[in-house]
């Protein structure tokens, strides 16, 4: 079985979901507003938390012995629950313990998750990540996080056009240091804030699944694309081809930060080089799949099932064994 | 100089900062994530500079970090506008992150992407890392047996029996984490934290030890 956690109406979510029905897989959604509604029970085992879940909708009891993969989106545990009992103090507490032991479960499951929240998480520290883009072989860009204005200063001194940014995964958008901004700069004694050089080219987006690579040439005039019609910019998307080398360092990369899917955000410099920015851990791949036809969620779905019968064929062989254990030894 | 990461309301922070007086203990409060003088580059962090009893220092000072807190709590960050708290405290912590992990001195413990001291483990993530290192669990727990052992690398400190040594050095490797307090029923776990008080002074001597030897390496 294949469980799919979040909000219904979730881009992503959805999308995976279509695909798997298409492909005629056992599949169900943990919808996350019916967390207050819903009762767990967890136990732990050598090969994992023994969890069950009871929610109020048909088919919703799910006992997690028989997942085989899971796909993630959750949101924050407030932001899912309905209306009426949002403002509700007790079934806050009760959602959040529900969707805590879905976290605990996915983080030391062996059953595939995409992607085990963990691993996730080191997406909201962008230095922290930085450093291990570095250290997989990419190109980063040199980065100050500050609480100085006069290290700004030289900063800006040394690397000419400088964008600033969060550090953390919070109202994250990219934006050019400018003169009126650098009016302000003794703002940021109040708390630690990322410059980073500006690294000229032309940004492609790389969703990896599993061992499928999957790139976007994204074509814009905007600081950060993502946010291209805040600033009444355009964006264009094209499916492209990037060489092997850099495939293959994408792939590594993925692989060996504990993920199955990655939305990996590169730059391609005049000079040829690949300047990578950011992993994100839980892509909104959609919207470029929306506009370049590229089966990122079809390869999503796919995963999952192949995850899921590996699981399914090692249960049967497991219980297969116990029970030639168990039967009575003649004599 | 010796940076304990943790708030001026937690005594026990406070009393490592008083005991190591004498080798710079300082308090790297969330006060100070908020002062002029940090300095952190991203890939390589030379010649950084850092904030702790509000005043900025060059990073080649610190001798070790000992992080008394998991993060720091918007809360807490009463100097700050009410709307902004939230988003500040995701700020620092993830600054936090990043800073501890490319430290060169040692960290008790080195933060993990969902904590800034080792890892952030429920009880019950702890019962499941025991039971695949063959660790006994306690249950239930006889609460007038429980003692704590405080294992710090390859030291201890409690006076454990063999096993226990044995069975804290398993979580200890399983976890990733160089400093636990691992709480004993008999010779079964009963509860891990990766932020021990170290309350006696034999725990902040080994403590202290073990960081001292670990920077002169």
């Amino acid at each position: 079985m294949i469980v799919l956690w979040g909000v219904p109406g979730d881009g992503p979510l959805d999308a995976v979901h279509r695909c798997l029905s298409r492909l005629g897989a056992d599949v169900r959604v943990l919808d996350q507003r019916d967390a207050a509604r819903s009762s767990v029970e967890v136990r732990a085992a050598p090969h994992g938390l023994l969890l069950s879940i009871e929610g109020p909708r048909t088919m919703a009891h799910l006992e997690f012995e028989q997942v085989g993969a899971a796909y993630l989106r959750p949101v924050e545990t407030e932001q899912a629950l309905p209306q009426d009992i949002a403002g509700d103090r007790l079934s806050r507490l009760h959602a959040n313990a529900i969707d805590r032991a879905m976290i605990a479960w996915a983080d030391v499951t062996t059953t595939m998750v995409i992607n085990p929240p963990a691993a996730m998480a080191v997406n909201n520290s962008k230095p922290y990540q930085l450093r291990l883009i570095a250290e997989f072989g990419f190109d980063v860009p040199q980065t100050l996080v500050t609480t100085d204005p006069s290290a700004v200063r030289a900063f800006a001194a040394q690397h000419g056009r400088l964008i600033y940014k969060s550090v953390s995964g919070t109202r994250s958008i990219v934006n050019t240091l400018t003169d009126t901004s650098l009016e302000r700069l003794e703002c940021v004694e109040n708390a630690p804030t990322q410059f980073q050089e500006y690294i000229p080219g032309c940004d492609v987006r790389v969703h990896v699944v599993g061992t499928e690579v999957f790139a976007t040439e994204v074509r814009s005039e905007a600081h950060d694309y993502r946010y291209a019609s805040l600033y009444d910019q355009d964006v264009e998307l094209l499916p492209v081809t990037i060489p092997s080398e850099v495939a293959e360092r994408c792939r590594s990369m993925t692989a060996r930060m504990g993920l199955s899917v990655s939305g990996i955000d590169l730059r391609h410099t005049p000079d040829d080089s690949w300047v990578c920015f950011e992993v994100n851990p839980s892509p909104a791949f959609v919207y470029y799949e929306a506009a370049t036809e590229q089966p990122i969620g079809d390869a999503i779905a796919r995963l999952l099932i192949r995850a899921d019968i590996e699981h399914q064929q090692l249960r049967a062989g497991v219980v297969a064994v116990d029970n030639i254990q168990r039967k009575p030894v003649c004599a | 100089m010796i940076a304990v990461l943790g708030s001026e309301l937690d005594r026990a922070a406070c009393k490592l900062v008083e005991a190591w007086s004498a080798v710079g203990g300082v308090l790297l409060s969330a006060r100070d994530l908020c002062r002029r003088g940090w300095v952190f580059r991203v890939p390589n962090d030379r010649k950084g500079s850092f904030v702790a009893g509000a005043v900025a220092r060059p990073i080649e000072a610190l001798r070790g970090v000992v992080v008394r807190r998991p993060a720091v709590a918007a809360e807490e960050l009463a100097w700050i506008a009410q709307e902004d708290r939230q988003y500040v405290a995701a700020e620092i912590n993830a600054f936090l992150v990043a800073w501890l992990a490319a430290l060169r001195c040692p960290v008790l413990n080195r933060p993990t992407a969902t904590s800034l001291s080792g890892p952030a483990w429920s009880q019950i993530q702890w019962r499941v890392a025991a039971a695949r290192a063959d660790v006994p669990w306690a249950d239930p727990i006889e609460a007038d047996t429980v003692a704590e052992v405080v294992f710090c690398g390859d030291l201890h400190c409690g006076a454990p029996s063999k096993r226990q040594v044995s069975y804290g050095t398993r979580l200890c490797a399983a976890s990733g984490a160089d400093l636990l307090g691992v709480q004993f029923s008999g010779d079964a776990v009963a509860a891990v934290t990766p932020q021990p008080r170290l309350a006696d002074q034999g725990a902040r001597d080994m403590v202290l030890a073990y960081l001292e030897h670990r920077a002169a390496a």
